[in-house]
C-alpha cells in the first residue's frame, strides 16, 4: 500500500499513536490494535477518492478523540480506570525514591572528593546540596524525556518490553532502589570512616537541609503532574495526580523518621566540636590519659554550663521520667556510666590534693577541694535527676570531710 | 436510527452471531453491521473494542495476532465453546422479545379499532 508508505514518514501515525501512549488505561496490545483500524479504515477512505491527509483526519475522527477513549477503554473495563494509575503511582513514587537515594549519594561522593580541595565542612556541605538538587533536575529531565522514547522504540527495545510488563518496571524498579540504597549505605559508612569528625558534623549540619530540597521536588512533581492532566483537558484525572502527592508526602514523612535515625551517628561527632570544657575533660578521662583530665579539671572554669543540649545528664528527673521505659532504661544507664566517671575523676583529684597538700602546696591541695564542691553544687541542682543531685551531695560530702 | 440503548443491548448477539460465521477482527465487525443493518447500527470503535476485551475476559471469544494480506498485523476474534452456548442462549432471548412484539403488532390494528385502546406504540402501523 504505497499510499501508508507515504504517510509513515510524515509520521503523522506515530504522533497519533504517541497521544494514545499518554492514556495510562491502554495497553502497547490495544494501540496497535486501534493502529491497524486505522490503517484499514485509511485504505477504504482513499479508495473511496479522499487524499492522503484527508483519509486520515477522517479516520482518526472516526476513531474518536484519545481522551474519549481513554474513559471509554477505562469504563468497559471490568476494573476500571484504578489499577492502571495505581501502576504509574507506584512507578512515580519508586522514581521519586531512586531520585531521593541518588542525591544523596552524590552528596557523599561530594564530600569524599571534594574534602581532598579544601576542608571546610559547611562549604561541603552546601555543595552536597547543590549535587542533590541537580540530580533531581537529571531525573525529572530524563523522566519527562521518556514518554517519546517509548513512542520511537515501541516496535523493539527494552522500554516497549518493560511497559508492556508492568511487573517487570516495577521490580526493575525495586531492585534499583534496593541496590542504590545499599550502595549509599556502604558509601556513607566509607565516608565517615575517612571524614574528620569536625568535618564531617559541620556537612551533616548543612546537609540535614536535604528533606527541604527533597519536599520541593516533590511538590514541583506534583504540581507539574496537575498541570500536564490540565493541559490535556482532562479534569476529572486531577485526583490521580493528587494521590501520588498524598503518597509522596507519605514517603518523605518516613524518609524524614529514617534520616533522623541515621545520623544519630554524625550529630554525635558534631557535638564533639562543641562539646564543654568539662565533657572534654571526662573524654581525656575515659581515653585513659588520667593526669591530663585532673589538669584539666583544675582549670575548670565551674559558672559555664557542665553538660551540653541534648546529653544524658542535662535531662531533669520529670523529663526522665516521661521517657518511653525503652529510652528510660537506656538514658539511665548512660547516666549511671557518666556519674561513675565523675565520682573516679573526683576520687583522683583529691587524692592529688592530698598529694599536694603532703608536698606542702597548699594552694593547689585547696584548688582541688574547691573543684570538687564546684563540681558537686553543679550536680546538685533541681533541674538535674535525683540520682545525679545525689552524687552532687556524695562530691560535697566528700570535702567537706577533708576541710 | 436505533437507540443507544438497543445498541448496548444487541452488541453481544452481533458479536457472537457475526463471529460463528468465522474469525474477524474489529473494522470487518463494525462494517459488517453497518452492512446488514442497513447503516442503521453504527458501532463505535471506543465502544467496540473495550467490549470485546470483555468478552475475552469473559471466555465467550479468543484472539491472535495475524499477519493480513496486506502484510499488516491485525487482531483476529473467534468464537470458544462458551460463546458458542451464549449465542444460543441470546438467540432465544431475542426470538422471544421478538415473537412477542411480532404478535402484538399483528393484533394490535383490530384492537385499537374496536376498543380505541390508548395503550400507544405502534399505533400508525396498520397492516391491511
Amino acid at each position: 500500500m504505497e499510499n501508508q508508505a507515504k504517510l509513515d514518514p510524515n509520521g503523522r501515525v506515530q504522533l497519533w499513536r504517541r497521544r494514545l501512549l499518554d492514556a495510562a488505561v491502554m495497553t502497547p496490545q490495544d494501540i496497535a490494535e486501534l493502529e491497524a483500524h486505522l490503517w484499514d479504515s485509511i485504505a477504504t477512505l482513499r479508495q473511496l477518492g479522499l487524499s492522503e491527509e484527508e483519509a486520515f483526519l477522517v479516520a482518526t475522527r472516526r476513531i474518536g478523540h484519545p481522551d474519549e477513549l481513554e474513559t471509554a477503554y477505562a469504563t468497559t473495563s471490568s476494573t476500571g480506570m484504578w489499577p492502571a494509575r495505581a501502576f504509574w503511582m507506584a512507578v512515580g513514587c519508586l522514581v521519586y525514591l531512586i531520585a531521593v537515594t541518588m542525591g544523596t549519594i552524590g552528596a557523599y561522593l561530594t564530600l569524599w572528593s571534594a574534602q581532598l580541595l579544601m576542608q571546610q565542612g559547611f562549604g561541603l556541605g552546601w555543595v552536597g546540596l547543590l549535587v542533590r538538587a541537580l540530580v533531581f533536575l537529571a531525573v525529572g529531565w530524563f523522566v519527562m524525556a521518556l514518554p517519546p522514547r517509548i513512542g520511537a522504540h515501541a516496535r523493539q527495545g527494552v522500554w516497549r518490553r518493560l511497559v508492556e510488563r508492568p511487573l517487570a518496571l516495577i521490580t526493575v524498579l525495586i531492585l534499583a532502589e534496593v541496590s542504590l540504597r545499599f550502595g549509599a549505605v556502604l558509601l556513607k559508612n566509607y565516608v565517615i570512616a575517612q571524614t574528620s569528625t569536625a568535618v564531617f558534623g559541620r556537612f551533616v549540619a548543612v546537609d540535614q537541609m536535604a528533606g527541604l530540597i527533597n519536599f520541593v521536588a516533590l511538590l514541583t512533581l506534583a504540581l507539574a503532574a496537575v498541570r500536564y492532566r490540565r493541559g490535556r483537558g482532562a479534569g476529572t484525572n486531577l485526583g490521580s495526580a493528587v494521590l501520588p502527592l498524598v503518597c509522596g508526602l507519605l514517603v518523605t514523612s518516613a524518609g524524614c523518621g529514617d534520616r533522623t535515625g541515621v545520623p544519630a551517628e554524625p550529630k554525635e561527632s558534631a557535638q564533639a566540636a562543641s562539646q564543654t570544657q568539662f565533657e572534654k575533660c571526662m573524654a581525656t578521662w575515659k581515653s585513659g590519659d588520667q593526669d591530663a583530665a585532673v589538669r584539666a579539671f583544675l582549670e575548670l572554669d565551674l559558672s559555664k554550663p557542665l553538660f551540653s543540649a541534648g546529653t544524658p545528664l542535662r535531662n531533669s528527673e520529670t523529663e526522665f521520667m516521661e521517657l518511653p521505659a525503652a529510652g528510660r532504661e537506656r538514658i539511665g544507664a548512660e547516666i549511671l556510666a557518666e556519674l561513675k566517671v565523675i565520682k573516679e575523676i573526683a576520687a583522683r583529684v583529691r587524692l592529688f590534693g592530698e598529694e599536694a597538700s603532703a608536698k606542702g602546696d597548699a594552694a593547689t591541695a585547696r584548688k582541688c577541694l574547691t573543684q570538687i564542691t564546684g563540681l558537686g553544687e553543679q550536680i546538685d541542682k533541681p533541674t538535674s535527676t535525683v540520682i545525679a543531685q545525689k552524687v552532687g551531695q556524695a562530691l560535697k560530702r566528700m570535702t567537706t570531710k577533708e576541710q | 436510527m436505533i437507540t443507544k440503548e438497543l445498541i448496548t443491548a444487541s452488541t453481544k448477539p452481533l458479536v457472537l452471531a457475526i463471529l460463528a460465521q468465522g474469525e474477524s477482527y474489529g473494522y470487518e465487525l463494525i462494517q459488517r453491521v453497518r452492512e446488514l443493518s442497513g447503516e442503521q447500527i453504527e458501532w463505535s470503535e471506543g465502544m467496540l473494542y473495550p467490549f470485546l476485551h470483555w468478552m475475552e475476559d469473559e471466555g465467550l471469544i479468543e484472539s491472535e495476532w495475524k499477519n493480513a494480506e496486506s502484510g499488516r498485523r491485525r487482531k483476529y476474534y473467534r468464537l470458544r465453546q462458551k460463546g458458542s452456548s451464549a449465542l444460543k442462549s441470546e438467540r432465544e432471548q431475542w426470538l422471544t422479545v421478538h415473537n412477542t412484539l411480532t404478535k402484538l403488532w399483528k393484533t394490535k390494528p383490530n384492537l385499537t379499532r374496536t376498543d380505541a385502546c390508548s395503550c400507544g406504540g405502534g399505533g400508525s402501523w396498520t397492516r391491511p
